[in-house]
């Protein structure tokens, strides 16, 4: 029998998914969802449970760390479950992290599962894996029909009317230039003899081409945004003791939540408040000052703070200008992390430039430094102005917002394309139209497919072709 | 006629026809060829050449199923070019300067030789269908003429029928205001089918495709053109039949160019071109416009291409490429001499239009099988597409599925990710067909996989399957095979001392010595110059040496490709029954519900190409026959 006819067959997907299962932006637990063939492999590679001799059994949680699977770093606690095809949701193989809530930290874990051999979700598909798993009643099947329609028309409704804005028009108009680019090739490809088509030669491409990344690239930051102005901005507040760190989380909160008194190791725990800096949610935090404590409650404190740094966006190092002058800790930064020294006290040392410049050269010049004064406010102005410039987002009145993770993965998969073509220059048109293609459908995913006959339609609209 | 009951009988004796017949035949059944003229096989109505970017690929792999076109366009060819050679090797494409008339020659030679195929000269006229399966056909032999005596109809019987009618179906010629009832310049149409097609249950359609001149080549200026050799050594199609060819690379095509004086010529007269009148009303295709629809189209573009192409060595009849038109022949006569190196040009046949009734492919299955009548097979231009070498795919899809489906097996159909037929196959029963179909290569998204040199290694295992190889051919495809492997890994283990290298080629590596397989990955060695540095014979199989270092160099790519395949397969293994019902199916759109009941795709993958099926609707269908499974 053919291979194909047969009714039934393959129906099981084969492969991998995973999202957030999680609302955005709600509760304090972030929940990641994998579920298909690979599920537990996937959970081995990346999970390190806390009780190294602790066995995986069904419906079972486990605490442990999730690690980076190509380098090992430590990406969040949490804990991690599996569940059994005959006994999951969807009918197969599953696993759920439960993780920090924090966008980051669910996107972080995310992101490193989908380095592996799997799939981010379709709006819907874990349901409809269900069904397709699950041996359904018959007379329900019709109801469930409906409910994966409307799942995914509804999906599909939400997308089209973002897309209906600006960040639409804006992304309709990239997959346009893409698509325009492929029918350049795939003309000179298809119709060698023609003496309309060939123009493109590797510069025009790579202008062409950097125009396009360039955009990309902003949607990807703009994403960023996106999810700042959701998640908020997180700065922290850090510093020896006695630094002055809760004179100016006062002063930046202008409240009086946190108890100051001029004896070390005061504040044991971590507070914290929102800001509101033109428009940019900045959620500060005020910490136990980094130094081994002796005390119970002091370890705690400092163990929560351990906790808090990687999880910061932003690090304000305080030092007190008229201490002792010293360099800075080490602190190991992540990649997206930000560390901005401030010198406070400058009230107590009114003609400090000799001083402040002391600090500098100690500090090195990768460190740049906020002079100020917690207690009068001198220099607080220009630091809450470097915390906005710092957090990296747009003019937020007019740039162009990705909020959908799911988006963001398909733009920046896109993008791996586009500058896979850059860095090579040898490459074959046929190797560069692959990739362009992958690109194309990659953005497809988000605008709609990309046929071969819009390429076609481009190439005959715009070249004469009459061989 | 000796013989009235045949196994397959075959409507037009075309490229799809001939092929039809070849495959069958070595599918052991009886054949009978219902053409017209039996002189005027395989003849090729328009461009005297064959192969091009994307027919080329068609060429090889029907070649390598065990087809005629390739062994008759190298026999016949009189100058060989490969095309796109920068741009990558799965691009690169074979194309082939026929001589006409030993084209046709050859091919009329061979299917008259074929055992078990009888030609018969003559009109079939209608189709005859009982309880909706083919049961034969009505045909009017040549030598009858109807206007006397209509009792000379004779019935034949099949179990099969291929209609591979070409631009006979109640063909109409336009040249200016004239219009002709004629299925190709010269010859009669065919009238009856369309009504037998549409009395059991067709639609049909309308097409429209065009022809250049022809123009006596004595009287052409040819220092005013750019001549275009073909290349060296002749790239050839044929996998098998070497011995047949009489290698003659020597002609020349030469490049010409329209003037201003064309474009106002055609303007001036553009209220007597039949295309703008409204006297035409198919559609024709966007990549073969005529030169009135160019120049009306492109009025930017100060000049057009004009390709002088050679009919043959034994003629000075030339093909103008790139005008094909049907103006007024007056109109044409002054055009052609306004255009460069042609102002004393001699018009031997004119230009012309043609318009032809196909059969929408929604209504057969990517068997060719028609879906209202079972036994009824379509191949070439009746199913929309244009061009020899889509139609010699389908004649040979048509004609093995015919074979086979009398034999009680299931049908061949290759996966887009296989051939570029499956390509063919595929968007014929998925896309809407409102022009004539041509094969491109950006057609094919599995592109890289589907070369021209690996034709024989992706088809090889279903021609053996349905045992068309003789046993020569099946001794070449096993020491081809056995070649490959063993220049691969010659290549992979023979070791080169990294001051050669650098010495010869200039190039610096931190190893000590380098792999053949080695050099050929690194972009900046021409993998050209391997043949300096092994000499011990392996590399004197040029084919097999291209087509390994092919394999070495784009491994990477290639594996990527596969990935993709794997992923993409999974909706093709999904079976829709033949005969599931759409009808009251709730949870998806109108639109696609229209679409799929009209199309009624065979799998979950071909549902997903069709137009207006959008994911969710394919969600919504995977549960529908989860149930009836």
């Amino acid at each position: 029998m053919k291979k194909g006819t047969k009714t039934g067959t393959g129906l099981k997907p084969s492969d991998t998914i995973a999202a957030i299962a999680s609302p955005s932006g709600s509760g304090g637990v972030g929940i990641i969802r994998i579920s298909g063939p690979d599920a537990v492999a996937i959970l081995k590679q990346i999970f390190v449970p806390q009780n190294p001799k602790s066995k995986m059994i069904p419906y079972m949680l486990r605490f442990g760390r999730i690690v980076s699977h190509n380098d090992s770093k430590e990406l969040d606690e949490v804990l991690a479950v599996y569940m059994p095809e005959d006994r999951s949701f969807s009918g197969e193989e599953m696993v759920e992290v439960y993780c920090h809530a924090g966008h980051y930290a669910l996107k972080a874990i995310l992101d490193n599962i989908l380095e592996l051999d799997v799939r981010i979700a379709d709006a819907g598909e874990f349901s409809l894996r269900r069904f397709v798993n699950h041996g359904v009643d018959i007379s329900k099947l019709e109801g469930a029909a409906e409910v994966v329609a409307s799942k995914t028309d509804l999906a599909y409704r939400l997308s089209r009317e973002h897309l209906l804005g600006s960040y639409g028009e804006y992304i309709t108009d990239l997959r346009k230039q893409i698509v325009h680019l492929l029918a350049e090739l795939e003309a000179d490809i298809d119709f060698p003899d023609e003496d309309s088509v060939g123009n493109i030669g590797r510069i025009l491409l790579d202008q062409r081409l950097n125009g396009i990344i360039e955009n990309l690239e902003q949607l990807s930051a703009g994403y960023r945004t996106g999810k700042i102005i959701q998640d908020g901005y997180r700065v922290v507040l850090l510093g020896p003791p006695n630094s002055g760190k809760s004179s100016l989380f006062n002063r930046l909160v202008r409240q009086n939540r946190a108890l100051v008194t001029p004896i070390a190791g005061t504040t044991r725990d971590y507070i914290s408040e929102w800001i509101d800096i033109k428009g940019l949610p900045v959620e500060l935090y005020d910490t136990a000052g980094l130094r081994e404590g002796r005390g119970k409650v002091e370890k705690a404190g400092i163990e929560a703070t351990r906790r808090l740094i990687k999880r910061a966006d932003l690090i304000l190092y305080i030092f007190d200008l008229t201490g002792r002058i010293q360099g800075l800790p080490e602190i190991k930064l992540s990649r997206n992390q930000q560390l901005q020294v401030v010198l406070n006290k400058i009230d107590l040392l009114p003609n400090a430039i000799g001083r402040i410049k002391k600090w500098q050269t100690k500090l090195g010049q990768d460190y740049a430094s906020s002079v100020l004064s917690a207690t009068t406010g001198v220099g607080v102005k220009p630091l809450i102005k470097t915390i906005y410039e710092k957090a990296g987002v747009a003019d937020l009145t007019e740039s162009l917002v990705v909020t959908s993770h799911r988006h963001q993965t398909k733009i920046n998969a896109c993008l791996k394309h586009l500058r896979r073509i850059q860095k090579m220059t040898k490459m074959p048109s046929e190797i560069v139209s692959f990739e362009l293609r992958q690109a194309a459908d990659r953005i497809g995913e988000i605008t709609g497919a990309v046929y071969t006959e819009d390429i076609l339609d481009e190439i005959f609209s715009n070249f004469c072709i009459g061989k | 006629m000796t013989n009235t009951d045949f196994d397959i009988l075959i409507v037009g004796g075309g490229h799809a026809g001939t092929e039809a017949a070849r495959i069958a035949s070595r599918m052991n059944m009886t054949v009978g060829l219902v053409t017209m003229d039996r002189s005027k096989l395989a003849l090729m109505s328009c461009n005297p050449a064959v192969g091009g970017v994307g027919k080329g690929h068609l060429v090889r792999e029907v070649d390598a199923l065990g087809g005629i076109i390739g062994a008759a366009a190298d026999y016949a060819g009189i100058q060989f070019r490969r095309l796109n050679m920068s741009k990558g090797p799965a691009v690169r494409s074979t194309r082939v300067q026929c001589d006409r008339r030993l084209y046709t020659e050859y091919v009329s030679c061979f299917t008259a030789s074929l055992a078990g195929v009888e030609i018969i000269e003559g009109e079939a006229v209608k189709l005859i269908i009982e309880n909706r399966k083919v049961k034969g056909l009505e045909i009017r032999p040549a030598s009858s003429d109807a206007s006397t005596s209509d009792c000379r109809i004779i019935r034949c019987d099949a179990k099969a029928v291929i209609l591979a009618t070409g631009t006979f179906l109640d063909g109409l010629i336009h040249i200016g205001e004239t219009t002709i009832q004629s299925g190709r310049r010269g010859e009669p149409a065919a009238i009856g089918m369309t009504e037998s097609l549409n009395a059991a249950g067709f639609e049909t359609g309308r097409l429209k495709t065009g022809t250049p001149p022809r123009i006596d080549g004595t009287t052409i200026d040819y220092t005013k053109t750019e001549a275009q050799p073909g290349h060296d050594p002749a790239p050839t199609f044929s996998h098998f039949s070497s011995d047949v060819i009489s290698l003659n690379n020597d002609s020349l095509c030469y490049l010409t160019y329209t003037t201003a004086e064309t474009a106002r010529i055609i303007r001036d007269n553009i209220d007597r071109a039949p295309l703008f009148s409204g006297q035409i009303q198919g559609t024709g295709p966007r990549y073969c416009p005529s030169i009135e629809d160019k120049i009306v189209r492109f009025a930017e573009k100060p000049r057009h291409q004009i390709f002088i192409e050679p009919e043959g060595n034994g003629t000075d009849e030339i093909y103008l490429n790139g005008f094909a038109t049907s103006l007024p022949e007056d109109v044409q006569q002054i055009a052609v001499q306004s255009i460069i190196g042609l102002e004393n040009a001699a018009i031997t046949k004119t230009g012309y239009a043609i318009e032809y009734d196909y059969v929408p492919p929604y209504q057969i299955w990517a068997s060719l099988e028609s879906k209202p009548v079972s036994g009824l097979f379509m191949a070439g231009q009746i199913n929309g597409t244009s061009g020899y070498e889509e139609a010699a795919a389908q004649g040979l899809i048509a004609g093995l599925n015919a074979a086979l489906q009398i034999n009680g097996e299931e049908p061949f159909i290759p996966g887009r990710h296989e051939s570029y037929i499956g390509v063919l196959l595929d968007d014929l029963v998925t896309r809407n067909i409102s022009e004539p179909y041509r094969m491109f290569t950006s057609r094919a998204e599995y592109r890289l996989a589907l070369r021209e040199d690996n034709a024989l290694d992706r088809l090889a295992s279903y021609g053996k399957k349905y045992g068309i190889y003789n046993d020569s051919e099946l001794a070449l495809i096993d020491a081809q095979e056995s070649a490959l492997k063993e220049m691969i890994s010659h290549l992979r283990s023979t070791r080169i001392n990294s001051a050669v290298v650098k010495e010869k080629y200039g190039l610096t590596t931190k190893r000590g010595s380098l792999s053949l397989a080695d050099l050929i990955c690194r972009p900046d060695f021409e993998v050209e110059n391997i043949h300096d540095l092994s000499d011990n014979g392996f590399l004197e199989n040029r084919d097999i040496f291209e087509k390994a270092a092919i394999l070495i160099k784009y491994q990477g790519y290639l594996a990527k490709q596969d990935r993709e395949i794997n992923r993409n397969q999974k909706n093709d293994a999904v079976g829709i029954p033949e005969k599931f019902n759409y009808d009251g199916l709730k949870g998806m759109k109108t639109e696609a519900l229209e679409k799929l009941a009209r199309f009624r795709p065979r799998t979950l993958g071909q549902a997903s190409r069709i137009e207006g099926v959008t994911p969710s609707d394919i969600a919504v269908l995977t549960i529908y026959l989860k149930r009836k499974a």
